[in-house]
């Protein structure tokens, strides 16, 4: 069963006074499956950050539909909209986006307040997670105290604790050193096994090479898709590498 | 090139409108604030006044207040906005200006701030000077021509304070930036602060220093104590206030944390972690916003109300027209023939007499155990002292006309009746110096004089005896030291204020031909005071304290605006970051919008709240205070002081509605 649908999806910007439009997104359409783990590859410009806004529920497309768990995003009321995403959806960013005036356990503790979780419930969710993540000894430090790798675990405990059904991650790697990358794609692909359908955006090849799919994005379209079949992380990450090339040279091609 | 560098500085002010404005407009309002006060302090006009002598000790005094928080309060404004502006001088730093080419750009920048408010300031304060001083005059009860001055000595003291002030926030400026590489600069603006200590002693220190305050406040009764005890109590609550603030407030904030179900709950989960990170440095501002808060409220409710009760106070100082005072150590001198001479010197003068009084007082300060009184040897007012006057039925009725002849009833030998306060005389004897008398009724009285005396003594009574002859054995018995016996001649007559000055002149020559009658090796003790001479005195001792506190409540009023205002603009661009975190995590804007009303409020308010509470707390020791500057109308101090805090709620609420609205600007502007 496909836990996200997009079909058709268009994103026009209109600057100020209408003078000009900006075609971010022509034409995407693409399903996920429960516990799938995708990645989506694209260069800068390409509408990735625009798709993931709009999966998000952050941004409205001009056209098209997402249908999360058999709801359509475009459905929710506006004031039920951060509860939605709260219920449903999970976070992981490139800068972390922890709050520096939240130890590490009441950042991870933020979106169960938010949704007036009790404290015995919140306590209960946290502790097998944290010793899954490795972080049971740092919850009571502040952001500011701990290093890259580490911020980015508290991030993926803060978005994994609402239990929801679709994690999206943007550019989860693109802060951290290659040890840290490492630990946290392992990180993923552990949850990923535990049933935890995971979306990650992504810039890096190596990222990319541990998702069980990946979706080429180029100018506002889907180029191409890869699936991971028997591969290896190495197989699959030979075969992206190549897709960029010719993804790469296309374009010039083209222009 | 130096062109270049004036264009830059004058970008950069204008691309800084919004922090710059208020900073400018603030220093032209503290210039004219301070040319005003050497104005009144050197004003031709004022001091050609009787009591102008009041007016400049007090104006004085003033430039010196007004000197010391401008420098605090601009130092304190130019660290705000260099702190903004670190990002930007950065860029400057990374895009290739060497720090010296910086300095250059700032000092213009400092140059263009000083002339625009040391200019503005003396323009205002100049423009200004006619009114204030007519505002003055009026308050004085002063008929005078206002002519228009200006004073040099206000440009010459003004230019040079002002100049070196800016100066030294350019210095400060520069010393910002030379401590900082280009990095830090960038990122200056945002550091983030780590979690402050919970500091127990602190927050105990305080605790114990506006408790102490508090009690002194309370308790405080021998005069002599409250004045030096009210300072103690001032600089107690000040410093404790700081304690509380900073400590306290941590304190309180891990102990909400520590309760699981208040702090995880979504109305208080971001603003107790949220006030509780930015305490270290809020701290401070809020203390300084209640502290100021404090000393407007009660510097202007104290000299409103002794204002308003001027009349009340010459009053009670000089209760009649005309008072001629003689102490009897002179043999031959007798009050009624001397009463006799004044009555004919007034009636010469072509005042008609509407009422006369003359009686004898005899005053004794005493301690006692309730029963027995004895004389202390040192005069004064302390609050565990009793003052005892002894007099005739007829001394009592000519020194109150209020009182019937009929509520005072006659003595017999050997008894006699207490009236005084403030609570009745209870025991059926008493007794004074060894000598008993039996207490045949006793009734609580007070005048105005008593009321003004018991403010600061245990109390206050009038015993009544059957004659002079009585009372004479009485003190006799007790020898030279701390009784008074004064014979008291007053006079109330109809006419103007200069008629009435003329009358108490002539009599005053009179008095003068008196003493001389009774040759060189006496010491005479006569003398009159007139109420109409000193009125002028006390207008211009009151009416000065009354436009010394107007001017500095404004001068106060308007430092705490700005810290209210900057402080809001700067954690405006703190907050804006850990919103935009908040709603990409899951939280509603109303929710977002929610949580920062409720944090403002409590950082608003609170200083307010505590503020109204010290002020409630000195009330004690105001009103005593008060009592000693003559003014014991304590429901006039009351009022005042409810009018003056309501209005200062008022500005304050105006206030912080409009610096909400630039706080909820600059959130609602974040990026998505």
């Amino acid at each position: 069963m496909s836990i996200l649908e997009v079909s058709n999806l268009k994103k026009i910007y209109t600057t100020r006074f209408g003078a000009n439009q900006v075609q971010a997104l022509s034409n995407i359409s693409f399903s996920v499956e429960e516990g799938e783990y995708v990645a989506i590859m694209g260069e800068s410009g390409s509408g990735k950050t625009t798709l993931l806004n709009i999966l998000a529920a952050l941004d409205q497309p001009t056209d098209g539909e997402v249908i999360l768990n058999g709801k359509k995003l475009q459905s929710v009321r506006e004031k039920e909209i951060a509860a939605f995403r709260r219920k449903h959806l999970g976070f992981v960013f490139q800068d972390f986006n922890l709050l520096d005036n939240f130890n590490l356990r009441d950042n991870i503790y933020l979106p169960l307040v938010l949704s007036d979780t009790k404290h015995a419930e919140m306590e209960a969710r946290l502790e097998p997670l944290a010793k899954k993540l490795g972080i049971s000894q740092l919850l009571d430090k502040f952001p500011y105290e701990v290093s890259g790798g580490q911020k980015q675990r508290v991030a993926v405990a803060r978005a994994l604790i609402t239990r929801p059904e679709l994690i999206l991650a943007d550019e989860p790697t693109g802060a951290l050193d290659s040890k840290a990358t490492d630990s946290l794609l392992n990180l993923f692909g552990q949850i990923n096994q535990e049933g935890q359908t995971i979306l990650m955006v992504t810039h890096s090849t190596k990222a990319a090479s541990h998702a069980g799919r990946v979706l080429f994005i180029k100018d506002g379209e889907v180029f191409h898709q890869l699936y991971r079949g028997n591969m290896t992380n190495e197989q699959l990450y030979a075969r992206i590498a190549d897709t960029l090339t010719v993804l790469q040279a296309g374009g010039e091609q083209h222009e | 090139m130096n062109k270049l560098y004036g264009r830059l500085a004058r970008t950069n002010l204008k691309n800084n409108k919004p922090l710059y404005i208020p900073y400018i407009l603030a220093g032209v309002m503290t210039v004219a604030l301070f040319y005003l006060m050497v104005f009144l302090n050197n004003n031709p006009g004022l001091d050609q006044m009787r009591g102008s002598y009041y007016i400049e000790t007090i104006m004085g005094m003033g430039v010196y207040i007004i000197a010391f928080f401008s420098l605090i309060f601009l130092f304190y404004t130019n660290s705000f906005i260099i702190k903004r502006r670190k990002r930007e001088i950065g860029v400057y730093n990374i895009l290739g200006m060497e720090k010296r080419h910086i300095a250059k750009v700032l000092f213009i920048e400092t140059v263009y701030v000083a002339v625009l408010a040391i200019a503005g300031g003396l323009l205002v304060g100049i423009g200004s000077s006619k009114l204030i001083l007519m505002i003055l005059y009026r308050l004085l009860d002063v008929e005078g021509n206002v002519v228009f001055v200006v004073t040099k000595a206000g440009i010459t003291y003004a230019v040079p304070y002002f100049c070196i002030l800016y100066l030294l926030t350019f210095c400060y400026n520069l010393l910002q930036i030379r401590l900082s590489n280009p990095i830090a600069l960038l990122h200056g603006s945002n550091v983030g602060e780590k979690e402050p200590k919970t500091k127990i002693v602190m927050t105990v220190l305080g605790l114990i220093c506006i408790g102490y305050a508090y009690y002194i406040s309370f308790t405080t009764e021998n005069p002599l104590k409250v004045l030096s005890l009210f300072l103690v109590a001032v600089i107690l609550v000040i410093v404790g206030t700081y304690f509380l603030f900073t400590a306290g407030s941590i304190a309180l904030l891990k102990l909400l944390r520590r309760d699981k179900h208040f702090y995880y709950n979504k109305k208080h989960f971001s603003a107790v972690s949220g006030l509780l990170y930015r305490m270290k440095q809020n701290a401070a501002g809020l203390a300084s916003i209640c502290v100021l808060a404090t000393m407007v409220l009660v510097m202007v409710s104290v000299t409103v109300s002794l204002y308003a009760g001027v009349d009340d106070e010459l009053q009670t100082r000089y209760p009649q027209d005309l008072c001629i005072y003689l102490n009897y150590d002179t043999p031959g001198m007798s009050k009624d023939s001397i009463a006799q001479e004044i009555r004919q010197e007034v009636e010469k003068q072509g005042r008609t007499i509407t009422k006369s009084s003359i009686y004898e007082k005899v005053t004794a300060f005493t301690t006692d155990d309730g029963t027995a009184f004895s004389a202390v040897t040192q005069k004064e007012y302390n609050g565990s002292q009793t003052v005892l006057y002894l007099v005739t039925r007829e001394d009592l009725l000519q020194m109150d006309d209020s009182l019937q002849a009929e509520a005072v009833q006659p003595v017999k030998p050997g008894s006699v009746r207490i009236y005084g306060g403030p609570t009745a005389y209870k025991a059926d004897t008493i007794s004074l110096w060894g000598n008993a008398f039996s207490v045949e009724s006793s009734e609580v009285y007070q005048n105005d004089d008593d009321l003004h005396k018991t403010s600061m003594l245990k109390g206050c009574y009038y015993v009544m005896f059957d004659s002079e002859e009585t009372i004479k054995s009485v003190y006799g018995a007790c020898g030279e030291g701390p009784i008074d016996v004064e014979g008291v001649i007053g006079f109330d007559y109809d006419g103007s204020k200069e008629e009435k000055i003329a009358c108490y002149q002539a009599v005053d020559s009179l008095l003068d031909r008196i003493r001389a009658s009774f040759g060189e090796e006496h010491r005479i003790d006569l003398y009159a005071e007139s109420r109409a001479w000193n009125e002028t005195e006390v207008y211009a001792l009151y009416g000065g304290l009354f436009f010394l506190g107007a001017f500095l409540g404004i001068m106060f009023l308007i430092v705490t605006v700005m810290i209210i205002f900057y402080k809001q603009i700067s954690e405006g661009y703190e907050d804006k970051e850990r919103y935009v975190i908040m709603e990409k995590v899951g939280m509603s804007s109303e929710e977002v919008k929610a949580s920062i009303t409720s944090q403002i409020r409590i950082v608003f308010f609170l200083p307010l709240i505590v503020a109204a509470i010290h002020e409630l707390a000195a009330f004690p020791i105001i009103r005593r205070l008060l009592a000693m500057l003559n003014l014991t109308n304590v429901r006039l101090y009351a009022i005042c002081m409810v009018v003056t805090f309501l209005l200062f709620s008022a500005i304050y609420y105006i206030v912080f509605r409009m610096t909400s609205q630039a706080y909820y600007r600059i959130i609602d502007g974040r990026a998505r």
